[in-house]
């Protein structure tokens, strides 16, 4: 095979096995890699309806079919399991160097099944897999779980592990690669750490065997000439100040999400925006494996009150715990930011479940007495105090620990918790950007914006702006986005640069430029009508997973505050999020009934139905 | 009629007196466009402009109290 390394390796962590099984090609396929290929083993080898905290759940992580081929940003790997925090599918998704290498050692899948009895790491050397003891890793943090690995593998190996956070099972915990880098939500970290798996190591040198390497190398090069040519006429937002600049945009749209979502703009916004982190904090770029864009902030904090060194924060980071909680301290944000990354926590649902305690303590339904110490909004001791105490599961850290939907509901108040699926958002208001309601309500992970973010068409004009007020017409291009979506995460690729430079600039998005590298890659000769297919078959594989589990319309939904109270300040004051009248209108388009279950006829046409 | 104007990051150079947000009188009924022109700031500088909180681009038609906010073309997420 080219473009995927054609082997999946299998480790079966109660009998202690590693063994190698090959890819079908034509699995390879109709499933791309990645996401594509992770649903694919998650439906046949898991069980929808189980315990995602069981030995039964598989946990496994994919590479795609360009990643590592030097295709720009071609740097991904994607983590599927049964989510513990949902009890949904999760894809999360990662960049850095360790997807590269985990591909070179010659896998395009790694499956982990069972639990065991010790705690122990997986190293992969140049295709020989082992399982060792990792006793004296447990209780570390993911610098110094990384740092000790390196010296007893090799130091040019590369690390994904989790930390305290992982093994004490917070139901938002990560799985940490290259030390900063987060395959961050729903709760990948706290299956690996049920499986007493705490890290795996990979050193890869292998070849990834292309198709038809000339065609892929000219291919390259006319895309980044494009690419190049417009950053000398102005450089990237993203290169600047990193997704930490949006907060400018999403504030003035009136879609910043503020006080634990009862509104979209926050006075604070300027102190905690992408160009005081870059004139306060910013070190230097970092860039994933083969990224002309470098998004990445290596950052440092020195300020009295807190220390350190790390890379963050991104924008969702700094709406979770900035406008989210009221906190306009940017280096407590930072600071809570750094301890996320070591003790392996998702930044989004740590802030969002804080902002819900902040607000559960403000309207009396917590007494302050249970959390231990004040709890108001806009503080920054308390948002690095209880982060730290969280990724312990130290005293109110513990009530934490479950995200904000079961602490809302163990107060009495579900309704104050800001999720989908019982996954906290990301930062884009809905009531003032409409097609994102609809993207959280039927993303397959819960509350998520990267599998398929209409922020850039409402917010963002990319391919092209549309009106985020209207509702109307938003169901086709929210579908168009998560099917391109499911394409790029299952390809490899980063959605930064590939909805920009990859896709069609119209708003249907086809995927025209992953088409010329993945064929050029593979050899598999896909047309344009079989990588969308590709895209859809996914998104639909994911829903039949969803089905499975017993989710449908009723779960598709966004909390009240959002679609019944009008918001009360900025653009979008007055107005709700009208998301039945867009999900009346997704269902059609994706041709599933209106209880949100794909029908037969789209079944067929993915040769998905039984 | 006057319109109130703040530009973010690097349109704060087409400020009048160097100060980001600043009240502005234009000829009536001139569009966005026009605006752009009086301010020195380039038609194709890949800009967002809200107009009251709302996506404005070339043509767009300002009226009296009208709240212009200009900053880049912006990404991520």
């Amino acid at each position: 095979m080219y473009g995927w390394m054609g082997k999946i390796l299998r480790v079966d962590l109660t009998a202690g096995t590693c063994k190698e099984d090959p890819v079908d090609p034509s699995v390879a396929k109709d499933y791309i890699g990645g996401r594509g290929l992770g649903i694919y083993l998650l439906r046949r080898e898991g069980d929808a309806g189980g315990d995602a905290l069981a030995p039964e759940n598989p946990l496994i992580m994919a590479t795609g079919p360009l990643t590592g081929t030097g295709a720009p940003t071609g740097a991904r790997y994607m983590v599927m399991t049964k989510s513990p925090l949902t009890g949904a599918v999760t894809c999360s998704n990662s960049g850095g160097m360790f997807p590269t290498e985990l591909k070179r050692t010659g896998f395009d899948a790694v499956v982990f099944t069972g639990r065991s009895e010790t705690p122990v790491y997986l190293w992969i050397d140049q295709g020989k897999a082992e399982l060792r003891p990792a006793d004296h890793l447990w209780g570390k943090n993911t610098h110094e779980t990384t740092d000790l690995l390196l010296q007893e593998t090799q130091a040019n190996a590369r690390v994904a592990c989790i930390g305290p956070a992982g093994e004490k099972k917070v139901l938002f915990a990560s799985i940490m690669n290259d030390k900063h880098r987060a395959a961050g939500r729903s709760g990948v970290g706290a299956v690996m750490g049920s499986k007493n798996l705490k890290a795996v190591v990979v050193r890869g040198k292998g070849r990834i065997p292309l198709a038809d390497s000339d065609g892929f190398k000219a291919f390259n090069k006319q895309i980044l000439d494009v690419f190049n040519a417009g950053v000398k006429q102005a450089p990237l937002g993203l290169t600047v100040n990193g997704t930490a600049g949006v907060v400018m945009s999403t504030q003035n749209f009136g879609v910043l999400p503020t006080k634990n979502w009862q509104q979209g703009t926050f006075d604070g916004w300027e102190k905690i925006h992408g160009e005081e982190l870059t004139r306060r904090f910013l070190k230097k770029n970092i860039a994933c494996y083969g990224c002309p864009i470098g998004c990445g902030r290596l950052t440092r904090i020195d300020d009295p009150r807190f220390s350190g060194e790390g890379e963050g924060p991104e924008y969702e980071t700094i709406y979770a715990m900035g406008s989210n909680c009221m906190i306009d301290d940017l280096a407590a944000i930072v600071k809570a930011n750094y301890i996320c990354n070591e003790l392996g926590l998702d930044t989004i649902t740590m802030g969002a479940t804080l902002a819900c305690a902040m607000e559960l303590v403000d309207r009396g339904y917590l007494p302050e007495d249970r959390v231990g110490r004040p709890l108001a909004w806009g503080d920054g001791d308390a948002l690095v105090e209880l982060t730290r105490m969280t990724g312990m599961r130290e005293g109110f850290g513990d009530q934490l620990a479950e995200g904000s939907y079961r602490l809302a509901e163990r107060y009495g108040h579900p309704e104050l918790a800001p999720v989908s699926k019982k996954q906290e958002f990301p930062g884009y208001e809905p009531r003032g950007a409409q097609a994102m309601g609809l993207a959280y309500a039927t993303s397959p992970i819960g509350g998520s914006h990267m599998r398929g973010d209409p922020a850039y068409f409402e917010l963002f004009s990319v391919p092209k702006p549309m009106d985020p007020h209207i509702w109307e017409g938003k169901a086709k291009v929210t579908a168009a986005f998560q099917n391109l979506s499911a394409i790029i995460d299952s390809a490899g690729l980063c959605i930064f640069f590939a909805v920009r430079n990859l896709a069609a600039k119209d708003l249907g998005v086809a995927p025209t430029g992953v088409l010329e590298y993945l064929n050029a890659a593979t050899g598999a000769h896909y047309t344009l009508e079989e990588l969308m297919l590709a895209g859809e078959r996914i998104i639909n594989a994911e829903r039949l997973f969803l089905a499975d589990a017993g989710f449908s319309r009723k779960d598709d939904s966004l909390p009240d505050r959002l679609t019944k109270t009008p918001a009360p300040t900025g653009p979008a004051k007055g107005m709700v999020c009208h998301l039945d009248s867009m999900l009346d209108e997704y269902y059609e388009v994706r041709g599933w009934s209106q209880d949100g279950i794909p029908e037969k006829a789209v079944l067929e046409k993915l040769s998905l139905a039984v | 009629m006057r319109i109130h104007v703040t530009l973010y990051s690097e349109f704060k150079k087409f400020a009048p007196g160097g100060t980001g947000s600043f009240d502005l009188d234009l000829p009536p009924g001139a569009s966005l466009g026009h605006c752009f022109e009086h301010l020195n700031i380039p038609e194709n500088s890949g800009y967002t402009a809200l107009v009251n909180g709302r996506r404005a681009d070339g043509d767009t038609l300002l009226r009296e109290g009208d709240t212009l906010v200009v900053f880049p073309l912006i990404c991520g997420g």
